[in-house]
């Protein structure tokens, strides 16, 4: 071997070495030099779904994917354990999360609301004008809210009386102010819409934290918990133990309570068949339906209210290219409307997505799981989980025969693993 | 097609790893996809010693991977082999250590994502764990890390839950949802992930 002819390699290897300093400094980001770029993704909505989705497209995606998150609030607020904050256990900055997380993997963060898709052309508008162009677009717009079926909450100042805190942030404060100013003696009434709404056993969970709360701080006060359903949806024998026993003479439940109005002035419940009820703070979570850039998209296909997907990617059945996550979607058959679901629903998507801008096909048998946990106590919980199969034959997602199940009784070992997955979670999707 | 001799160079031997500079927008992809390792952003890839001298080959970064459909049918390309450059004299000496000090480097930032192109469907079936055990199984709090667990560990602790031998709060519930087979892949990627610094 000449001389000259071992150099050649050297050189070009130093060269080598010199691309990688470079990429090294730049910290992997999507920019790095020489990135190969397989399209441009925007992401409508940072919760438990989008942000997720978003954080897997740009870590599986390995800087090949322009990744685009928008998203109206400064900070992620969290909806599961927003109602230990209405019981008083935690404050807001033990559910809140920043977005920085995510810019350092590259995603591109905007602070903006997609006012508008156009399909046809493939671009996003948002509220604030500018446009965002997409090979895939992900809606993660979690749910709005039907006021038209509950006379009395047309106006702003109703619906301030009489909160949903159904969405984690301003109202979740405000919902907590107000428990602590009822007057000691005072009803706390909930009312809860039909199924299916976003987490089932979410309002039955509110109910254990405000008598928690009672419990201490005003014994004489009561928990009224109106359901508009036939029955408790989720957990029935874990949470009537608890308000038999642990809050036995705080917690009342009553079944089929569908709320059709409210009077804010007399602080007065009415419903299709039961009778009137005068609360303090009274709590309506309304009915509800996809958020409503779904609407506009074209993409919410069954019963006027939820989005129809593909279950092996997450793309609407309707228009091509728009994947829709979270509890915007018709949920297959026994998987809830959950935070837990929705970071599984992003996870299955980013992998379709980039499989599809690659040119490969989508993983034919995705499975997901589901784990929930609802605090009875401050420290004290019960589960339920599920682990949900593709099945071929079928072409949507089954809940495994034999699998998943609820806890035996509330605990505290859970209570420190419902902390410890918050914790993961929260990372999962934004860090 | 391009013949493989021209859009690729051996840059280096080390330790039982062939590095090799590729023209931008190809990658390298053995018969056993652990073999090679591309290295993002980089027109890069390092390959086992087996994998240079049994079945090797570049082909187009988006061609589909796993051996169907005409990119993978790319002639291989023929090599310089490495043994012969490494062996050539003592001048080689800095060269040897500039490889071995980017060798280094280069396994530390792409070690992620090596086990991730090693299997894409157990990356997935991972994935649905890192809700509660944290992203690539590094976990934050009282669930455990299962990055870095060996493969058999975990697998039979996974098998023990399904069978019902061993007690826990959700998992004995949640392994019943999970094929054999879905366990041993969630295993070996799970197996592959360095694990969290304590």
């Amino acid at each position: 071997m000449s001389g000259a002819a071992a150099h050649a390699p050297r050189r070009k290897f130093l060269r080598a070495i010199g691309a990688v300093g470079a990429a090294a400094l730049l910290g992997g980001s999507a920019s790095a030099r020489g990135a190969t770029r397989l399209g441009r993704v925007v992401v409508v909505g940072g919760g438990y779904g989008g942000a997720t989705a978003a954080k897997y497209l740009a870590m599986w995606g390995e800087g090949a994917v322009d990744v685009t998150l928008v998203e109206s609030d400064a900070a992620f607020v969290s909806c599961p354990l927003s109602n230990l904050v209405v019981g008083g256990s935690k404050g807001m900055a033990d559910i809140t999360v920043p977005y920085d997380g995510l810019g350092r993997r590259g995603v591109k963060v905007v602070r903006d609301t997609a006012a508008a898709v156009d399909a046809g052309k493939r671009v996003v508008r948002l509220a604030g004008g500018a446009e965002l162009p997409f090979d895939r677009l992900v809606l993660s717009p979690g749910v709005d809210y039907l006021y038209d079926r509950v006379g009395g909450l047309e106006s702003a100042d109703a619906r301030a009386k009489m909160l949903h805190a159904w969405k984690a942030g301003p109202q979740t404060a405000r919902l907590r102010e107000q428990l602590v100013a009822m007057d000691d003696g005072g009803v706390f009434a909930i009312s809860i819409p039909r199924a299916p709404y976003r987490c089932p056993p979410g309002p039955y969970e509110r109910a254990c934290q405000a008598a928690w709360y009672f419990k201490r701080a005003k014994p004489r006060s009561k928990v009224l918990i109106l359901d508009g359903n036939e029955d408790v949806i989720s957990k029935k024998a874990l949470f009537t133990r608890a308000w038999n026993e642990t809050y036995k003479g705080i917690v009342e439940y009553r079944p089929n309570c569908v709320l059709t109005d409210v009077d804010v002035a007399t602080m007065t419940l009415r419903f299709e068949t039961a009778d009137d009820v005068k609360a303090t703070v009274a709590n309506v979570i309304p009915p509800q339906r996809a958020g409503a850039i779904a609407g506009q998209a074209g993409v919410i296909t069954a019963n006027d209210a939820w989005c129809e997907v593909d279950f092996l990617t997450f793309e609407s059945i309707r228009v091509p290219g728009i994947h829709v996550l979270g509890d915007a979607i018709q949920i297959a058959p026994g998987m809830p409307k959950s935070g837990h679901m929705a970071n599984q629903h992003g996870k299955v998507a980013a992998a379709a997505i980039l499989a599809a801008l690659a040119g490969q096909p989508p993983n034919p048998a995705p499975v997901l799981s589901n784990a929930c946990y609802s605090f009875i106590t401050d420290r004290e919980v019960v589960h339920i989980d599920s682990v949900h199969q593709y099945d071929r034959a079928q072409k949507t997602l089954v809940t495994v025969p034999g699998s998943g199940g609820l806890s035996p009784a509330m605990n505290a070992q859970e209570g420190e693993y419902a902390f410890a997955w918050a914790a993961n979670i929260w990372a999962d999707m934004l860090t | 097609m391009e013949n493989g001799a021209r859009i690729c160079t051996v840059l280096g031997l080390h330790r039982g790893t062939v590095l090799y500079r590729i023209w931008p927008g190809w990658r390298c992809e053995a018969a056993q996809p652990a073999d090679c390792m591309n290295i993002p952003c980089e027109p890069m890839c390092a390959c086992t010693v087996r994998a240079h001298f049994i079945v090797w080959k570049l082909i187009p970064a988006h061609a589909p991977r796993g051996g169907n459909g005409p990119a993978a049918a790319a002639p291989s390309p023929r090599l310089d082999t490495p043994r012969a450059r490494m062996q050539s004299s003592a001048t080689m000496l800095p060269f040897r250590i500039l490889v071995a000090l980017v060798a280094l480097v280069l396994a530390a930032a792409a070690a992620g994502v090596r086990a991730a192109d090693a299997d894409p469907a157990g990356r997935s079936i991972a994935a649905s764990c890192a809700g509660c055990h944290g992203t690539n199984g590094v976990s934050a709090g009282a669930v455990p890390s299962l990055a870095g667990v060996p493969k058999a560990e975990l697998a039979a602790k996974l098998g023990e839950y399904k069978a019902g031998r061993r007690e826990g709060t959700i998992m004995p519930q949640l392994a019943k949802g999970y094929t054999d087979e879905q366990i041993d892949r969630a295993a070996a990627w799970f197996a592959a992930q360095p694990a969290p610094r304590k």
